[in-house]
Order: C-alpha cells, then structure tokens, then sequence
C-alpha cells in the first residue's frame, strides 16, 4: 500500500467519525421526534437509541470541562 | 440490562448537600461528583449494591429537596420518583432517608414526610463524626422509636456504618417483601399548617432525643467573620482569584515544556520512519502539530481546576456565592445561580444543567442565556496561547505578572459580559421580580486529597479522550483540506501564494475572510474557527495544522506560538481574544439549551447575540488597538 492510500484510509475514516457523531448529536433526536409524531414508532426508537448525550450529563462544577 | 430493572429499587432522598452522593458512592462503589456545596446533583442517578447475602439491589440517588412540595425542577425530579409519579420509573420499594446529623432541625422534616408515604424508610443519620466533633449526643434509640423509622448512624465519605446500612436494607426489605407495593403513595400538597405541624413535631423530636447539645462551630464563626465581611472578604475574593491566574502561568511551565520535548521528539522521530510522502505529511503536520499543539496546555488546565477543587471542597465556594449574591442581584440574577456559573468555569453544559435547581422559570432562562459567557476550560489553551504569544512576561503590582493579570482580565471580561448581557434580559425581554436568595453555608472542612487526586485524574483522561477523538479527527481532516488539492501545474508558489493558499482549506478561508477582515482575523483564522465549533480548544489545534502543513514545521507548540506572534497584529490577538470572550463557538452548549429550554428559539437566540455581542466587541477592539498603533 502507498502512503496515499494509507493516508487517504485514515482521512475517510475521520470524515465517517465526524459524520455519524454529528447524525447523533445533533440528528437523531429530532428526527425521532419526528418519527413519532408520524407514527413511526419502532423507527423513532431506533433512531432514538443513536441519540448521544451531551457526554456532560452527569457533570458537576467541576467536572468533566471538557467543552 | 433487564435484569438491572427488574432488582428491587431502593432510594436516597434528602435534604441537598446532606451527603446522599457519597452515601451512593460508598453503597455502589461509584464515583459521582461529591461537593461541599448544595445542588451538585440534579438528576436521578442509578447504581448496584450487593449485600453480604450475595443479594443484588438497585440504588437511586434523587435530587437533594427539603420537601415533597416541590419547587425547582431538580425538586420535582425527586418529589415525582418518590411519589411514583414518573411512567418511566419503577417505584422504589424502600426509602433510605439521609439526614445531616449536624442539622437534623431541617432534616427530619422531610423524614416525616417520607414514613407518612407508608413505605419501608431507613434513616441513614450522615455526617456523624462532624455531629460528635461539635458535641452533639443523640439517643438514637428514643430518635428512632419517636420517628418511627430504624437509624444507622453513617460517615459516608469515610465509608462507615455501611454495611450496616445495607445488612438493614436487606432485612427491612426482606419483612416488607410479603407487603404490596404501594406503586403511588397518597401524598397531599401541604399547608401552611401542616407544615408548622410537621417542624412542632421536629422539634419535640429533638428535645427528646438530644443528650447534649451541639456546640456552634467557633472556627466556621470566625473564619466567616473575614470571609463573608463586604470589604474584606470582597478582598480575600479578589485576592483568592489573582493567586489562581498567576498559577496557571507559574506552576506549569516545568511540565509544558517537557511535554512540548516529548511532542518534538516524536515528531522528528516519525519523520525520520517515513519517506517525504502524503502520510508522514498527515501524521507529523496533520496529527502530532494539531493534537500537540492542544496537549501542552493539559498541565495548566490541571493546575486551574486543581486550585477551584480545594476552593469547592474546603467550603469556600459557598461563601464566594454568598458575596457575589448582592452583585448578582443587582443585575437580576438569582444568588442560586452562581453554582450554575460556577460550573460553567469547567464547561457550560453542566452548568446549564445546574440552572434546575433555579425555580422561576425567567431566572433560569436568563441563566442559560448568559452561562455559555463565563470562561469554560476549553477556551483556556486559547487564551495561554495568545497570552503567550503576545503579552510579555514582565512584573507588574510588586510579585504579579503581566500575563497572569491579563488572564485574570479575560476571565473577568466574561464575567461582566454574562452580569451585562443578564440585565440587558432582565430589564427587556425577561423582566420579572427581584428575585432572593435562601443558600445554605456549609461548615469548613480540609479538602480530601483523594477527592482532589480523583477529580484532577478524570479530567486527565476526559482531556486525553477528547484529544483522542473530537480534535484527532478535525486535525486529520484539516490535514486534508489544507493539503489537498496540489497547486497546479506551473501555478506560482512563493511566499505571498503558498501552496496551502490553492487548498480546500484556503479557499474556504479565502471565502469566509470578507467576513471577519473587519474584526481583524485572517483567511488562517477564519478556517481555524470552523472546527473550533466542535470544541473550542480545536482551534487551535486546526491552527496547528494549518502553520505546519504551511511552513512543514516539526517544532510543533513553540512554533504555533511563534509563527503567529509573526504573523498577526496585537490588534488581531487581541481581537481574536474578545472574540473567544464572548463568541457562542459551541455546539453542545446549543443542544443542551435547546433541550433544558425545551424549544428551538432560545438556542438560536444564544447564538446570535452572542455572535453579534463578540463580532462588535471584536470591531471595537481590532479598530481601537490599530489606532492606538499595536
């Protein structure tokens, strides 16, 4: 393998980080939202299982700072 | 999973700061965040306990509430599990009330009301040796046939009197077991008169069950006679603060620049690995300058939050809150929120979360609206860089220094921005009543070493994590897009068109540049901004990549500071700096607005005064320091 492809890999990859961790920071909870309104109920569930929290929810004053 | 649900569920309730947390940490074997200050949990929290019988059973740590009525959100939290009013929750089958045996006067309000449910209640009786330390004797006896409940007397953050805690779980579970759960006990909102009823029944309680008196702490009494004095303990404050900014420069210098050894020796060691190529690019200008570049800052990160620990633990925060609450006040805000904005010193999402224990519903808002302006820790490493790039370290006002002062400055700037910007929202779109402040003091105490070891170790490894991930991955893909695509054939490279300039990340720089010219920034800063979006501290790091994919530099944090010290104006640093004050550059802290507002509008609306508040500052700024010459 070249180094470009190995370099190449390494940037696809973080480009499929950063898209699923924006589908489920930002995505997924108001599109299960959504779901359930329109009466997809399993789907919303499933997509609802994707939501991530903040990371921070258990934070207190002096934990976790990390924003 | 299931088998977690179906255990029988017990749970803590208490008045707040009365030592549940740490009850459930000793029970569990956890590590939730334990505070000498009330309000520190305002979530329901689940954990295991295994009894000696080998027994497995499921510990809920419920918001602190001096009542079952009810008055802030975090209140209401625990009022609706204890009541089984939540579909969600399974009701719990016992209660272990936790009482703070140095205030039992407060405390045992709310075990009346808790064995007046007709379910199993055990009273952990907490803070014992703090109670024995100040002369109390209790009958436990008389205390637990007049209240109707068995007691164990506890010392939850020494761990004692915890299996005999969970051996008296275990048994009164065990006579209930027959019983029928009572899934939603009946429970009325209390009078006036019930209440006086309840607190009459208290007190006869006590006199009964008191064998001496406690004694008034003397040192709390005098210790507060300097620190909660207007002049003086405005002082002590001022002071307090000063000394943690100096730190920060002061302390860790030594470690930063063996971190800053070990970067540049990795670095020249992978680029001597690898032949010129697209991967030793990635890994030495990508990776090693982005995620370096935000590494160094970890030991000043460590010392800022190792100085507010000991404030925290030892007590003292509690009366900062008390002395700003006449300030706080004055613009509107509930004293209650200064926790909120306390927290958010470390990160604005937990203290947004923390506005909970804020019961008017426009006090909160207005909280959430300006937390995300006092200084969080990921604007640190930004503001060191610049400091450190461009403010001399010179001594000024006898043993302090320059650069310390300044990082005094911005962190004050943030917090008159966020008292400004909350009378702005109190005297227009929030106006409501003056609002006042019940908050309780707790007693001084010496901070526990392993507390501060721990919370200094976690913020360690959430630091390397998010080093690991968030900024790994937006240094790989700003490799990328500064590198990629190539310049073209015959196109001319020099010093004023580097390569990078044909880039993706150069034209997109190129294309935001217009935009932020007026405020000083350049098409490099402009793209360095994007993946700051993220996590603020990225920015850095993306600048990193940038100066490194630019100048293939392997020097990679002295070269960032030097590069830009080079390249920009005091004017721009110092715009660049407001900018960081007062810029809504994150994310996160819009999702958890939306979600603790409950709506779309207020996030939008955070964002764009926000921006507005910072893109005007920064004008002012970069066009007031050009005239001045800088």
């Amino acid at each position: 393998m070249t180094q470009e492809t190995i370099a190449f890999t390494i940037v696809g990859l973080a480009a499929l980080a950063v898209l699923v961790g924006f589908f489920r920071s930002v995505l997924a909870e108001p599109l299960s939202a959504l779901l359930l309104k329109r009466g997809k109920i399993k789907l919303a569930m499933k997509v609802r299982a994707q939501t991530k929290g903040s990371g921070c929810d258990h934070c207190g004053p002096t934990d976790k700072g990390c924003h | 999973m299931s088998e977690v649900l179906e255990l029988p569920k017990i749970a803590l309730a208490g008045n707040p700061n009365c030592g549940k947390t740490a009850l459930f940490n000793a029970l569990t074997g956890s590590r939730q965040k334990v505070g000498n200050y009330p309000g520190v949990t305002v979530e329901r929290k689940e954990g295991q306990i295994i009894t000696s019988s080998g027994a497995k059973l499921n510990l809920l740590d419920l918001p602190g509430t001096y009542s079952l009525d009810a008055r802030t959100p975090d209140e209401m939290i625990a009022r609706d599990i204890i009541l089984g009013r939540q579909s969600t929750e399974t009701p719990p089958r016992l209660f272990v009330a936790v009482a703070d045996a140095t205030s039992l006067e407060r405390n045992l309000g709310l075990v009346l009301e808790l064995r007046a449910l007709n379910k199993p209640v055990v009273l952990a009786l907490n803070m014992m040796d703090l109670a024995h330390e100040r002369g109390l004797k209790l009958d436990l006896e008389i205390l637990s046939r007049e209240l109707g409940v068995p007691i164990v007397p506890t010392v939850a953050v020494k761990k004692q009197g915890i299996a005999e805690l969970i051996k008296l779980v275990e048994s009164r579970l065990q006579i209930s077991g027959a019983l029928p759960v009572v899934a939603s006990p009946e429970w009325e909102k209390p009078n006036m008169a019930a209440i006086r009823v309840r607190f009459t029944e208290v007190d006869r309680i006590l006199k009964l069950a008191t064998v001496t008196p406690a004694r008034v702490s003397v040192w709390t009494e005098k210790i507060d006679r300097v620190v909660l004095h207007p002049l003086w303990g405005s002082l002590l404050l001022v002071a307090v603060l000063a000394i943690m900014f100096q730190s920060i420069f002061a302390w860790a210098t030594i470690p930063q620049d063996w971190i800053k050894g070990a970067l540049d020796f990795f670095g020249k060691w992978v680029g001597t690995l690898l032949s010129e190529g697209p991967l030793r690019s990635l890994l030495v200008d990508g990776i090693i300058a982005g995620v370096g570049s935000v590494l160094v800052f970890l030991p000043q990160i460590l010392v800022l939050f190792g100085v507010i620990l000991v404030l925290e633990d030892s007590g003292y925060m509690a009366r900062a809150a008390f002395l700003m609450d006449k300030v706080m006040g004055r613009v509107g805000l509930h004293g209650r929120a200064f926790i909120p904005l306390l927290s958010s010193y470390a990160c604005a999402i937990p203290g947004i979360m923390a506005t909970r224990t804020i019961e008017s519903k426009r006090d909160r808002l207005t909280t959430i609206l300006v937390a995300p302006l006092t200084t969080c820790s990921a604007r640190l490493p930004v503001y060191t860089l610049l400091i450190a790039a461009f403010i001399p370290n010179k001594s000024v006002l006898g043993p302090l220094k320059l650069q310390g002062l300044v990082m005094l400055g911005l962190y004050l700037a943030g917090i008159f921005a966020a008292l400004g910007m909350a009378v702005v929202f109190r005297k227009t779109i929030l106006r409501g009543p003056k609002p006042a402040l019940l908050m309780e003091l707790p007693t001084y105490k010496w901070p526990s070493v392993k507390n501060i070891a721990y919370g200094l170790w976690e913020r360690t490894q959430l630091f390397l994590v998010r080093a690991g991930t968030v900024i790994l991955t937006a240094s790989v893909l700003l490799w990328f897009m500064a590198s990629y695509p190539k310049p073209p054939a015959g196109a001319v490279v020099d010093e004023a068109h580097s390569a990078i300039t044909y880039s993706y990340a150069g034209k997109l720089g190129t294309a935001i540049e217009p935009l932020l010219r007026p405020i000083g920034f350049d098409w490099k800063i402009s793209v360095a901004l994007i993946p700051g979006f993220a996590a603020r501290e990225t920015m850095i790091s993306a600048l990193g990549t940038v100066y490194a994919v630019e100048g293939q530099e392997d020097h990679v944090a002295e070269a960032l500071g030097q590069k830009i010290a080079k390249d920009w104006s005091m004017a721009t640093a110092l715009s660049l700096l407001v900018w960081y004050v007062l810029a809504c550059q994150c994310l996160s802290t819009l999702a958890v607005t939306r979600r603790e507002t409950n709506s779309l509008r207020w996030p939008v609306f955070m964002f764009v005064y926000m921006t507005a508040l910072a893109y005007g500052a920064s004008f002012v700024t970069y066009h007031a320091a050009r005239w001045f010459g800088l």
